[in-house]
């Protein structure tokens, strides 16, 4: 399973893809830490799941990057540290988590085919 | 050969049509996708913006209704550091919880058996390490806030920019529960004539004889909405004082001088709903301040309460009138036009 990781905060990513690793050991992530180099992968390749950080730097989204790339990004979730209404009303069509909740459980869920929701 | 073009022509006459209307068809379906997606991006784009830009817009114009513009300076660190909070801590806050989860199951499903018991160990203190590290970002983060927040309330008295403290307590001020939805309908200016000046004080009292000032405009003269409140600030070598007036109905003669005692409670005037304790909170406050308290304004036009900072208390059944502004007999006219607007 190939899996595209956007995401800017080094730290937290780790811990994302070693839980990744445990729940689907075959899979290879593929992360990138800014929206440019996050374009350049999907262009090139497609992917089974796109797991995107909202916030992203140089005041660009991750609902932008999506919407330009979906065709290539497969199934698409949201993780963001915003739990702003405008944030969740933006990402409202899409999977969510937040960075607060507990990433293994939820994104377990997401895998089994859940539509998972940041909770309020 | 006949029969050959014969069935061309045929072909021509009734294939074709059909090949260029599927074309044409098949041209649609993809405007009309491509128009579709266009759609769908542009609404989500158009209402995560919209939303953001009228809260921008909602905030600022709270702040012009009492004329604190941010061209103005004010002190919007506050807001913003309390608005990135949870951007900025969640990625640490989660870390440590992703760690936590992630250690359990890699224990549980002993996915660490190929470790020796050095390895296992300093596996164990990577982790720990990290959590420790996690935390103490998490604690920063939140530190820098509760000192943004302690900046404002701060109980200890020290030298401070007068003009600075009302700004920013002011604009925290609105944001108060006490004035929640009572506000807007108040326009509060603030200005000065000198350059700032400094004065031993403390915030948190000073933000209080503020809050009690401005609750007291609203709740006897509920009738004069919109409220117009002012306040300035005036000083000198030997004077510094600040000024707080109102447009409403203002205070008697009579009762002036047990007002700035804070013997006077206001029951028996027109409110039912004041505790009556107000004024007295505010003299009590001045007091500690070594700041006397007097009320000069025409009964009729407005209170104008004078809080100057001296070293003694001055008497305070000693009435003087304001020498700043311009207006009759010395007061200060909330129709003057030479005020000095803030830049």
């Amino acid at each position: 399973m190939k899996i595209l990781y956007l995401e800017d905060h080094d730290f937290f990513a780790n811990q994302v893809k070693r839980a990744i690793n445990l729940l689907i050991p075959e899979s290879s992530v593929t992360h990138c830490r800014t929206y440019d180099e996050a374009s350049k992968q999907a262009s090139i390749s497609n992917y089974d799941i796109s797991i995107v950080d909202f916030i992203l730097t140089n005041g660009k989204t991750g609902i932008q990057f999506v919407e330009n790339h979906k065709s290539n990004l497969g199934r698409i979730i949201f993780l963001t540290g915003c739990i702003d209404d405008p944030t969740i009303n933006a990402i409202s069509h899409y999977s969510s988590i937040s960075k607060l909740e507990s990433f293994k459980t939820r994104f377990k869920d997401f895998l089994n085919g859940t539509v998972v929701k940041i909770h309020e | 050969m006949n029969n050959f073009y014969t069935f061309l022509f045929l072909e021509v006459l009734f294939v074709l049509p059909l090949i260029i209307f599927d074309f044409i068809l098949f041209l649609c379906v993809m405007v009309t996708f491509i128009l579709w997606k266009i759609y769908i991006v542009t609404k989500i784009k158009k209402t995560y913006l919209e939303e953001q830009i009228q809260n921008n817009i909602d905030s600022y114009k709270k702040l012009e209704k009492i004329e604190l513009s941010s061209k103005m300076g004010v002190n919007n660190e506050l807001i913003n550091i309390i608005s990135g909070v949870n951007h900025e801590v969640s990625p640490w806050l989660g870390s440590i919880n992703n760690i936590i989860e992630c250690l359990d199951e890699e224990f549980s499903g002993n996915y660490l058996k190929r470790f020796d018991k050095q390895q296992l160990t300093e596996y164990i203190m990577q982790n720990l390490d990290d959590i420790k590290k996690a935390s103490e970002q998490s604690i920063n983060i939140l530190s820098s806030i509760s000192f943004g927040i302690k900046k404002f309330r701060n109980y200890s008295i020290f030298y401070a920019n007068i003009y600075e403290t009302l700004k920013t307590w002011l604009y925290l001020v609105i944001y108060s529960q006490s004035f929640k939805g009572i506000i807007d309908s108040t326009n509060i200016h603030l200005e000065k004539e000198t350059l700032d000046f400094h004065v031993q004080h403390s915030q948190m009292l000073l933000s209080q004889i503020l809050i009690n000032l401005i609750k007291n405009t609203i709740e006897h003269n509920k009738q004069l909405e919109p409220h117009q409140i002012r306040i300035h600030i005036w000083g000198d070598a030997n004077n510094k004082k600040i000024i707080y007036q109102d447009n409403g109905i203002g205070i008697p003669d009579n009762i002036k001088k047990e007002v700035c005692l804070g013997n006077y409670s206001s029951k028996d005037l027109i409110s039912e709903n004041t505790g009556g304790i107000g004024m007295a909170s505010i003299v009590s406050y001045c007091n500690k301040m070594g700041a006397s308290l007097e009320e000069i304004g025409e009964y009729g036009k407005g209170v104008m309460f004078v809080i100057t900072f001296e070293k003694n208390l001055s008497d305070s059944s000693k009435v003087t009138k304001s020498p700043v502004g311009q207006g009759s007999g010395g007061y200060y006219n909330l129709e003057a036009t030479s005020i000095h607007k803030l830049k």
